[in-house]
């Protein structure tokens, strides 16, 4: 048995080496390709394998197949034309170029301040509508160009358009709106309206007053497969957005000095964003516009653009203030006559001083020519060899000032 | 033999004519940061003012101890003073903890064994219908 494997084995060696030394020359992926079908019949075919009566399933010889049903396959008799690794040529090719890597976010965060947020925001909901009502998928929205970083944008979008909500909705907001009053901000206020009812994104459509503006909105956001004419459309939307913007401030300010200030609608900071697809791509949006990424947590647990907004300012929030500053403008502390509030830990000297012996202390270490303040370190004496305890790091006296002690 | 008047010396008993509670002030030290210190923080803000209310007599301090375990101490009219480490206590624990600092005599602890403490121990003892002679009727 064992002279049959021996056998069987130089057979194989024999047989491998045929093909590697044959003149005709092979291409690279035909030669992996063998090779592998060499191996795995080399382990099949294992006595050992055989013995423990295991089978290892093989491959069908591709590489065999594909060279004899395609009818284009010429076997080359020369290797010029054929794939070449190695040299310094084709190393050459390898390398980078150099292009820098453009992200698609920005590189560090700008427009981070609580207004720009807002007004982002805004404009990205409006988009998202806008590509709903126009029958394309909201996972065009990452395909925008960044232009709505520009305030033109905004102030153009702010003006031109308006949400329309469910009947029975806005009547609930007017109720949150009455209960809560003027104590809560905006996006507060619909933290708690939110909580007892939710608007999807569904129910809610988006009315531009000028359609132009839906078609630039429209136009700056790419298809998933662009085009040269959508790029070129897309090319010219910043400048018509900042023509209609200049267009639009003289209008604005003429109907302000007729009707006063507008109250600005926030309702839309109500709209539902729990399907995960769309807070991803809100979020996507933001960030590319921003530069801020808030954390997994933060986007897993807003279910509406209320806490979006709240999450994404809340980290650049004011650190919390110490408890000392809090009780101290504690109503309720303040009231009590037994209470005192510390701002700084109480040392020994402050107990000193609150008993009245501070000062016939810091007077006898004078004297005494010891250190008033500061650390001293008391040295345990080492009484084996008779030694006295000393302390440390004491100030040098003066000399021929004797402590009055020792006279 | 002259006859002496009977001296009479006020002895101060407390619970008796007045009574002097025996702990002077509370002192609480907390940290800003360590999570030891969260139960503490919780006390000071929602339960320190009733309490405060409620026991005018004791001075209360408060005051941060930075990278320190939250801890009450108490300081008694003797002289002595008692310490509670309260760290990663919740707040009732703390109230339990304040009231029983508030309570205690400032002495040391020490294994009852008699049922009566007093400077003027009596030789005979406490009189008690159980014991000695039994009366049958």
């Amino acid at each position: 048995m064992r002279n049959i494997a021996t056998l069987e084995r130089s057979l194989e060696r024999l047989l491998i080496s045929h093909a590697t030394t044959s003149t005709r020359p092979i291409c690279r992926s035909c030669r992996v390709a063998a090779s592998q079908t060499q191996q795995s019949r080399k382990f099949s075919n294992s006595p050992q394998l055989k013995k423990r009566g295991l089978k290892i399933r093989r491959e069908p010889d591709t590489a065999g197949e594909d060279l004899s049903k395609n009818p284009d396959y010429v076997p080359a008799t020369t290797w010029d034309g054929l794939e070449q690794i190695g040299g310094r040529k084709w190393v050459e090719e390898q390398l980078d170029d150099g292009t820098p890597y453009q992200g698609w976010g920005q590189p560090s965060p700008v427009n981070t301040d609580d207004d720009r947020l807002y007004s982002l925001l805004h404009d990205t909901i409006i988009e998202v509508l806008a590509l709903r009502s126009a029958g394309r998928p909201v996972s065009d929205l990452n395909n925008a160009r960044r232009l709505s970083s520009d305030a033109s944008i905004s102030h153009v979008l702010s003006r031109n358009v308006e949400f329309k909500y469910p009947q029975g909705w806005e009547a609930g907001y007017e109720d949150a709106r009455s209960v809560y009053g003027e104590s809560l901000s905006p996006a507060e206020t619909h933290a708690e309206y939110g909580r007892r009812r939710e608007v999807t994104l569904e129910d809610v459509q988006v009315a531009f007053r000028d359609q132009t503006v839906r078609e630039l909105v429209l136009q700056n956001i790419l298809p998933a497969e662009e085009t040269e004419e959508a790029l070129d459309a897309a090319s010219k939307v910043k400048s018509d957005f900042e023509a209609l913007d200049s267009a639009a401030e003289q209008a604005a300010e003429a109907e302000a000095e007729q009707d006063g200030l507008r109250v600005a609608d926030d309702r839309w900071l109500g709209i539902s964003i729990r399907d995960p697809a769309v807070r991803f791509e809100i979020t996507k949006r933001l960030t590319s516009l921003t530069g801020l990424i808030p954390s997994d947590f933060n986007v897993t647990h807003s279910p509406r653009l209320s806490t979006l907004l709240h999450n994404i300012c809340k980290p650049r929030d004011a650190p919390q203030p110490k408890l000392a500053e809090r009780l101290s403008v504690s109503a309720a502390i303040a009231a009590l006559p037994n209470v005192t509030v510390k701002d700084r830990r109480i040392t020994p000297i402050d107990v000193e001083k609150d008993k009245g012996r501070w000062k016939l202390i810091e007077q006898a270490l004078t004297e005494r020519g010891l250190p008033v303040t500061g650390q001293t370190t008391w040295v345990k004496p080492n009484v084996e060899r008779g030694g006295k305890s000393l302390m440390t790091r004491r100030k040098a006296r003066p000399e021929g000032k004797r402590p009055s002690w020792t006279r | 033999m002259p006859l002496q008047a009977i001296r009479q010396v006020a002895k101060p008993q407390n619970g008796v004519g007045a009574f002097i509670l025996q702990c002077k002030s509370l002192h609480f030290t907390y940290c800003d940061w360590a999570g030891s210190s969260k139960g503490m923080n919780s006390f000071l803000t929602h339960y320190l003012p009733r309490f405060a209310q409620q026991n005018p007599q004791i001075e209360i301090t408060v005051s941060p101890k930075p990278r320190k375990h939250p801890v009450i101490k108490g300081n008694y009219i003797n002289g002595r003073e008692k310490a509670v480490c309260v760290a990663n206590m919740d707040p009732k624990e703390i109230v339990k903890k304040a009231v029983l600092l508030r309570d205690a005599s400032g002495e040391k602890l020490k294994k009852v064994t008699k049922p009566v403490k007093s400077l003027n121990e009596s030789v005979r003892g406490i009189w008690d219908p159980f014991h000695g002679h039994q009366w049958k009727i």
